[in-house]
């Protein structure tokens, strides 16, 4: 009995195994070329999309760290994943198989190729097949950036080819040190301008600057820039070590702290030079 | 008190100068790593392609490579110690705990051990299941340095090794320890660990040149501590805890900019506004120490 | 015997308010009272707040106020007050009462801009003062200096003020705050009237039958008024009705029987429904006699924009333009549509504001005409544009008009209406002030006991200062203007100034002053009692002009206020009982006081301020020729013909226009009179240094009764006069015209008035003769074929039509925004919000609220919220059951609190014939502040 159990167990999995190696994805499919430019912004979309699903089955890419399922996820840096054309990769991802979950509900397909583009990221060789646009002109996005102080709002004005246009997606933020604070997302008006609020609470640096960041979307057309922006109030910044504490170093110790061991020194010092001058003199005098 | 004494006295210092010398040569090759992507050897000297490096206030900058020459820099211990005493100006680093979502996967324990050279029994972040109460139930609560605004450990350092920086970091300069465990003793946070034995790997890391940013190499019979990951936030990243972390328990950012980013999700917001909203609180307030890690509550909603 | 405080409070105040009703007292009680009192000397005085002009009794010991009460002979008010006269005395004694000039200084101690202020001396402010308005003549010419002048102040600074301005530096930009206050019923006086100011006076409210007020809250803004109103409504309550028509309900609507909300703006269409009814359905309570004898029905344009600048401006935000594009042409409305339909347009027309300059040209039209214009205005038609309040039936509100007209068209039934800011604060303010007249004039009802349109002012002096003394950009006293040849020269006659010293040119209006000064055409501006920066609408663009560019603005003040804390130069001023004075009220009553106690710190008289800045001048540097932009030719050199009068070029202003010999003829009185102080006159016991470091000792003449005298030279003979000074203090003030020492009540009535009696036309004579010669035409403009009217002795009857607001609610700014007071602060809170007890009562100034509008906004009651609109934000709590209960859609904000600055919301759009702005009007959005 025991061994029937093994022999099923077995064959079931060479099964898999031998459907592993096999993972059709459909011709058309595989054509499929992403119509977002995998620039740096956009692979640390997918880094932090990958970083959050796809890590606890995949491991981090280049350390070969996956789990050992049958059959195995494998590396994303690795020749299996790289060997094969995006239109793929974004299949397997969108529709699944077994134990890899079915995406095409959970993610955006702009984010789907977020992550291949951060599994090309580890592809020193790999150049990004254009995408066709067809009729669809890719417009050439322009916008102002200006900042209404009278009610504590950026006002983005955007071209598209030179004109204004209606319903173009605008978000903004203020870049961080480590990341960015979303202000807002919102679409242009009839004037092609987008109001975004900014709160006034928002600290700026001495001058009162803050760096802006805003994002301009028509279609597959995206243009961003960051400027820094007089729109906050000067901060007055304390230094977390000024003054003198118990616990400040050197110089900066607290006065009667510095006398006091100098004293001390010197009482010490002093004591020990008058003993070794008496010992000199007895020594003179015996 | 003439010669006899002071030949062995002479020729030690010969040798420690030589020491010194090959130190210095050696970290002038080995810490060009230091410089991210400058290099020099097999740079791409095509006009176009860019070059990641560091500009004078310590921030990640891209060059076209035609417009950079590379200069030989010495990176020596001076200059590495200079770094570390300075600081990043105009920063006020501070961390945010959401306890409410810590599951004990000790991923930022295990990053930091990585990244610092440690055994496994040596802490500079812990982790550890909290009961308050018998009735209550159980949570878990990671516990890094709490860089301490007022901090006791610096108070009672003999030799000024550990030291408070303007961007809030308090480090510790291992060249300077001399092991006394002073620090130990005062930190109410027991955020501090000795190394009584030979660190770990020692010998990997016997060349590299000492950061105390980054706090390698360990020195045996020295304190190590936590340090917010200096050195990754001279290059704009967040901690190695912060970013390993699976669950989106950490915030890290700075007070100047009241804005906090957490590790997992990215996701940035406004310090004050998290402090406040969520009632949080710091460890051990009364002792008066000032700490620099917020906590939210551990409530499962 | 000695008495408790607690005693002496309870026997003193009996006894007062006792007195006031003729109850008799124990005379252990009045003994009691009047030891306690014993070293008190009471004098009568006037209420320092608003337009009722109540009299009260002031109580000084040791050079203190101590006491206040009403006063009971005072006709106005028969010993009552409101809460804010009580205080009249505790608005001087705030802890930050201004007491040193203040300066803005760098280190060195030159004047710098981005400086803090610094305590300096007079002199050090009179020099700083000297050199920039030097400064500026030489840059700018007198158009180049501006003057924020004030309802508020004293009848004397006021006419000083202009005397120096106009005939001084010959500058005739000088406007009051009135401007944002009675302009738009002036204006209407002018055109419909030829003369300024209301007919009848307070003796309406206890004649009349019918009290209706038009978006007036009476019972917070003229309380004592208002309680003679309930006084009289108690005592006849059948036959006595009141009505108020309102935005949003209140207190008036209290008392009121009748209660009509309606939608900001469409009083307009209200009135002419009104007319309407009289005229097609009731023709025959039309008084013809009336009607053809003493009026004519007029017209005028109506593509006349909104007061606002032009969308090129270079100031002006992406958002402000959503709204200033209205001002060069707008889209007509479903409503307009149907009202302009009698010059041709329709719905989904874009009107074209080409009669921007031309507002103020109206026309004589046939009645035909008239009627035909009326004819939309139907009931159906006025209900549907104008009900107010969401959760009223429309059957109801039909009702309610219905009622209201009955009430005007009843025969025998004596009707007043009555209103302030609702009326005027409108961008067709004087549109709508027409109308009222228009039904009242139809009805026969005007200029009689008991009925007539009766134009409320809000201050306490705009009638007897800022509109009788003319401290306007176009007028001189006695209603006289500036470019009338004629009158300019009866002015210099009577100044002693040689022919054409006068500026022919209109100046610059309140608005435009602030918009001058941002476009750099204004380098100097004095602020005298008012407080500008935070009353105008708009203010983040003035706020940033006045702190940003390169000008110099002087505000003389008693507190810290806004304007103060924007300006350059800070002068501390002496406050109302702090110096002799007269205030002119809503009724035509001038009423005096003396000089009570002497000022406070180093704070001096505004009289002093201007007479020895007028010492700084001589002819030569003011009275040479001049350009004037605008003005061709420029002003003449008059220095030539100086001699004639006595003058030589190296005299100072002071010497011509204050000091002469007529000046100095006036003694200062003697006898039991002798010890009276006066400041300006003898100085007083502080012996403040003054403008040449010296200390003060008083100009040697009685300054104050000079200034009286020479200006009711003005009025004399002309409508406007006024008693001698001498009469004023033996009685409670007196109504002008007075002629032969007797008071008018009712003018233009032959019965009661002198000039309408020396008319001889009949029974009624509108004798004034402003604008009195007009063109003929039709509803769609004058015809020059028709030739001329001569309307001498007649008033106009005008049509004016419905239009819509310039800044309505849409989706993105869903509520309306009014503003206005509370009954315990006055204005901008300068006086009371120092008070303690007043303080206390109301702290804050609250967003009153409809309780689902805040539900429908994510608000509760006491949240804090963001009240925001396209030109500012700013931050107040939520009020859903406050004493001012708005219906949905409109929400009403104070403006008293200086953290609450609501006027950086408003628009500055204004009427484009009185140039006064609408504060009542523009769309904003509230919203959580987290």
């Amino acid at each position: 009995m025991k061994n029937y159990i093994l022999l099923i167990f077995f064959v079931l999995n060479f099964g898999f195994v031998v459907n592993a190696q096999e993972w059709t994805v459909p011709a058309e499919e595989a054509e499929k070329v992403s119509p977002y430019i995998f620039e740096d912004d956009f692979v640390t979309d997918g880094e932090i999309l990958y970083e959050n699903s796809c890590t606890s089955c995949h491991g981090t890419p280049t350390e070969n760290n996956f789990m050992p399922f049958s059959p195995p996820p494998g590396d994303p840096a690795s020749e299996q994943f790289q060997s094969q054309p995006d239109g793929a990769l974004f299949y397997k991802i969108q529709k699944g198989r077994g134990i890899m979950p079915v995406f095409e509900n959970i993610l955006a397909e702009e984010e789907i190729w977020s992550l291949i583009a951060y599994f090309r990221s580890f592809n020193k060789e790999y150049v990004q097949p254009e995408f066709d646009y067809g009729d669809e002109v890719l417009s050439e996005l322009k916008f102002d950036l200006d900042f209404d102080e009278n009610i504590d709002k950026l006002v983005v004005k955007v071209f598209s080819d030179g004109e204004v246009e209606e319903g173009i997606d605008v978000s903004a933020f203020v870049v961080g040190m480590f990341g960015k604070f979303p202000l807002g997302k919102t679409k242009t008006n009839e004037l092609g301008l987008a109001y975004l609020d900014v709160d006034p609470s928002l600290p700026g640096d001495k001058q009162g600057n803050l760096d802006i960041l805003v994002r301009v979307r028509k279609g597959y057309a995206i243009e961003k820039a960051t400027t820094s922006m007089k729109i906050a109030e000067p901060a007055q910044q304390t230094s977390l070590i000024e003054g003198r504490h118990l616990w400040s170093t050197g110089d900066k110790a607290p006065v009667w702290l510095l006398v006091t061991f100098l004293l001390i020194v010197v009482g010490i010092w002093g004591v020990i030079l008058y003993i070794i001058f008496g010992l000199f003199r007895l020594k003179k005098i015996g | 008190m003439a010669e006899k004494s002071n030949a062995p006295r002479r020729k030690s210092r010969r040798e420690f100068l030589r020491k010194l010398g090959t130190t210095g040569a050696v970290s002038i090759a080995g810490t060009s790593l230091l410089f991210a992507g400058s290099k020099t050897g097999n740079s791409d000297k095509t006009p176009g392609s860019k070059v990641k490096m560091l500009d004078q206030n310590n921030r990640l900058v891209e060059a076209d490579v035609s417009q950079v020459s590379p200069v030989s820099v010495k990176i020596d211990a001076g200059y590495l110690n200079k770094k570390g005493r300075k600081g990043l100006p105009g920063r006020k680093f501070v961390m945010v705990v959401d306890l409410a979502r810590c599951r004990n996967a000790r991923k930022c324990m295990k990053a930091c051990q990585g990244a610092h050279q440690l055994r496994p029994e040596q802490h500079h972040i812990n982790v550890l299941e909290m009961y308050d109460e018998e009735n209550g139930a159980s949570y878990f609560m990671p516990k890094p340095c709490q860089h301490c605004d007022n901090p006791n450990c610096v108070t009672v350092c003999p030799v000024d090794a550990t030291f408070k920086r303007e961007d809030g970091i308090v480090l510790i300069d291992n060249e300077r320890c001399i092991g006394c465990r002073f620090c130990i003793a005062a930190c109410p946070y027991s955020a501090r660990t000795f190394n009584w034995a030979e660190p770990k790997d020692a010998e990997k890391y016997k060349d590299v040149p000492y950061d105390m940013e980054l706090n390698v190499p360990q020195k045996k019979g020295t304190v190590t501590k936590c340090a917010f990951s200096a050195d990754r936030l001279r290059e704009g990243k967040l901690p190695y805890c912060v970013s390993a972390c699976p669950n989106g328990v950490y915030y890290f950012g700075d007070e100047n900019e009241d804005l906090v980013t957490n590790g997992t999700t990215r996701e940035t917001v406004r310090l004050s506004k998290l402090l406040k909203q969520n009632a949080s609180y710091t460890l051990m307030p009364e002792l008066g120490t000032k700490p620099r890690v917020y906590y939210l509550p551990p409530r499962r909603s | 015997m000695s008495v408790s405080r607690r005693n002496f409070l309870r026997y003193s105040a009996a006894t007062a308010a006792a007195t006031a009703i003729g109850i008799n007292i124990p005379e252990t009680v009045k003994a009691a009272a009047s030891l306690a009192e014993a070293n008190w000397k009471w004098d009568k005085a006037v209420c320092r707040f608003c337009g009722t002009g109540c009299g009260i009794m002031v109580a000084t010991r040791n050079d203190k106020i101590v006491a206040v009460k009403g006063d009971p002979l005072a006709p106005v008010n028969r010993g009552l007050n409101c809460i804010k006269g009580y205080f009249n005395a505790k608005i001087m004694y705030g802890a930050d009462r201004l007491k040193k000039p203040l300066l803005r200084v760098d280190e060195n101690g030159n004047f710098s801009k981005t400086g803090k202020f610094k305590p300096v001396s007079w002199k050090r402010a009179f020099d700083e003062m000297e050199f920039q308005i030097r400064k500026t003549l030489k840059e700018l010419g007198p158009t180049g200096l501006g003057i924020f002048s004030s309802g508020q102040y004293t009848i004397m600074e006021g006419y000083a003020m202009v005397k120096l301005m106009k005939a001084g530096f010959r500058s005739n930009n000088i406007d009051p705050n009135a401007r944002h206050c009675m302009a738009s019923a002036v204006a209407a006086f002018m055109q419909t009237f030829g003369i300024d100011e209301p007919a009848g006076n307070y003796d309406d409210i206890e004649i009349t039958d019918t009290v209706v007020c038009w978006g007036a809250n009476m019972a917070e803004m003229h309380p004592i008024l208002w309680s003679r109103v309930t006084d009289n409504k108690i005592t006849n309550p059948d036959r006595v009705q009141v009505v108020n028509l309102t935005t949003y309900t209140n207190r008036s609507s209290d008392l009121a029987d009748l209660e009509i909300i309606f939608k900001p703006n469409t009083d307009l269409a209200i009135w002419n429904y009104l007319a309407h009814e009289i005229v097609f359905n009731h023709p025959e309570v039309i008084d013809w006699d009336f009607v053809k004898k003493y009026t004519a029905f007029t017209t005028g344009f109506v593509d006349i924009g909104y007061g606002m600048r032009t969308p090129e401006h270079k100031n002006f935000s992406e958002k402000e333009k959503e709204t200033v594009k209205h001002e060069v042409s707008k889209e007509l409305s479903a409503a307009e549509g149907k009202s302009l339909a009698y010059l041709g347009y329709k719905e989904g027309d874009t009107l074209e504001m080409k009669n921007r300059a031309k507002a103020k040209v109206h026309w004589e039209i046939p009645f035909e005409e008239f009627k035909k214009a009326l004819a939309p205005y139907t009931l159906d038609f006025v209900a549907g544009i104008s009900k107010g309040d969401d959760s009223e039936s429309l059957k109801e509100y039909k009702s309610k008009l219905k009622r209201l007209a009955e009430l005007y068209i009843e025969k025998g039934r004596k009707v007043v209406s009555f209103w302030t800011m609702g009326m005027n604060q409108h961008t067709r303010g004087t549109w709508v002030n027409e109308q009222s007249y228009m039904v009242h004039f139809l009805l026969g009802k005007h200029a009689q006991p008991g009925n007539g349109a009766f134009s409320l002012t809000g201050q306490p002096s705009a009638c007897g200062t800022a509109r009788e003394v003319g401290t306007f950009a176009h007028r001189l006293p006695a209603d006289m203007v500036v470019n009338n040849p004629a009158h300019r020269k009866m002015s210099e006659e009577i100044w002693k100034l040689p022919a054409g010293t006068l500026n022919p040119k209109v100046g610059t209006h309140l608005m435009k002053m602030h918009r001058d000064i941002e476009d750099g055409k204004i380098k100097f501006a004095w602020i005298n009692v008012c407080n500008p920066y935070q009353n105008t609408a708009n203010a983040n663009h003035w706020i940033k002009a006045a702190r940003d560019l390169d000008n110099f603005i002087v505000c003389s003040d008693v507190y810290p206020g806004i304007s103060a804390k924007v300006s350059d130069l800070i002068l501390p001023s002496a406050m109302i009982f702090e110096k002799w004075g007269a205030f002119g009220n809503a009724e035509r009553r001038t009423q005096h006081w003396k000089q009570q106690v002497t000022p406070v710190g180093e704070s001096m008289p505004d009289i002093w301020q201007y007479v020895e800045l007028s010492k700084r001048f001589k002819l030569r540097d003011v009275w040479g020729a001049q350009e004037i932009p605008g003005l061709e030719g420029g002003l003449p050199d008059v220095l030539p013909d100086i001699r004639e009068l006595g003058y030589n070029p190296n005299d100072t202003l002071y010497d011509v226009l204050f000091a002469n010999d007529y000046a100095k003829s006036f003694e200062l009185p003697d006898g039991e009179s002798k010890n009276e102080l006066n400041t300006e006159a003898k100085g007083d016991k502080r012996k403040v240094n003054g403008a040449d470091a010296r200390p003060w000792e008083g100009y040697g003449f009685f300054i104050q009764k000079y200034l009286w005298e020479e200006y009711r030279k003005f009025g004399l003979g002309h409508g406007h006069d006024l008693a001698e000074f001498e009469a004023y203090h033996k009685v409670r003030g007196l109504r002008w015209p007075v002629v032969d020492g007797k008071e008018t009540l009712w003018r233009f009535n032959s019965k009661y008035d002198p000039y309408a009696k020396k008319a001889g036309v009949g029974e009624f004579a509108f004798y004034g003769k402003a604008l009195k010669s007009i063109a003929r035409g039709s509803l769609t403009g004058p015809d020059a074929s028709k030739g001329k009217a001569d309307l001498k002795n007649k008033a106009k009857i005008f049509f004016r039509p419905y239009v819509d607001p310039p800044e309505m609610p849409n989706k993105e700014y869903p509520f309306w925004l009014c503003t206005g007071r509370v009954l315990e602060h006055w204005h901008s809170g300068t006086m009371t919000m120092r008070v303690p007890e007043l303080y206390r009562a109301v702290p804050e100034a609250l967003c009153y609220i409809h309780p689902e509008d805040a539900k429908s906004n994510g608000l509760k009651q006491g949240d804090l919220a963001w009240i925001e609109s396209r030109r500012g934000k700013v931050k107040a709590h939520i009020e859903t059951r406050g004493r001012n209960r708005p219906p949905k859609g409109l929400i009403y904000v104070p403006w008293f609190d200086e953290k609450v600055f609501i006027n950086k919301l408003c628009l500055d759009a204004t009427c484009p014939i009185s140039k006064q702005t609408d504060f009542k009007k523009c769309a904003v959005k509230v919203f959580l502040a987290s």
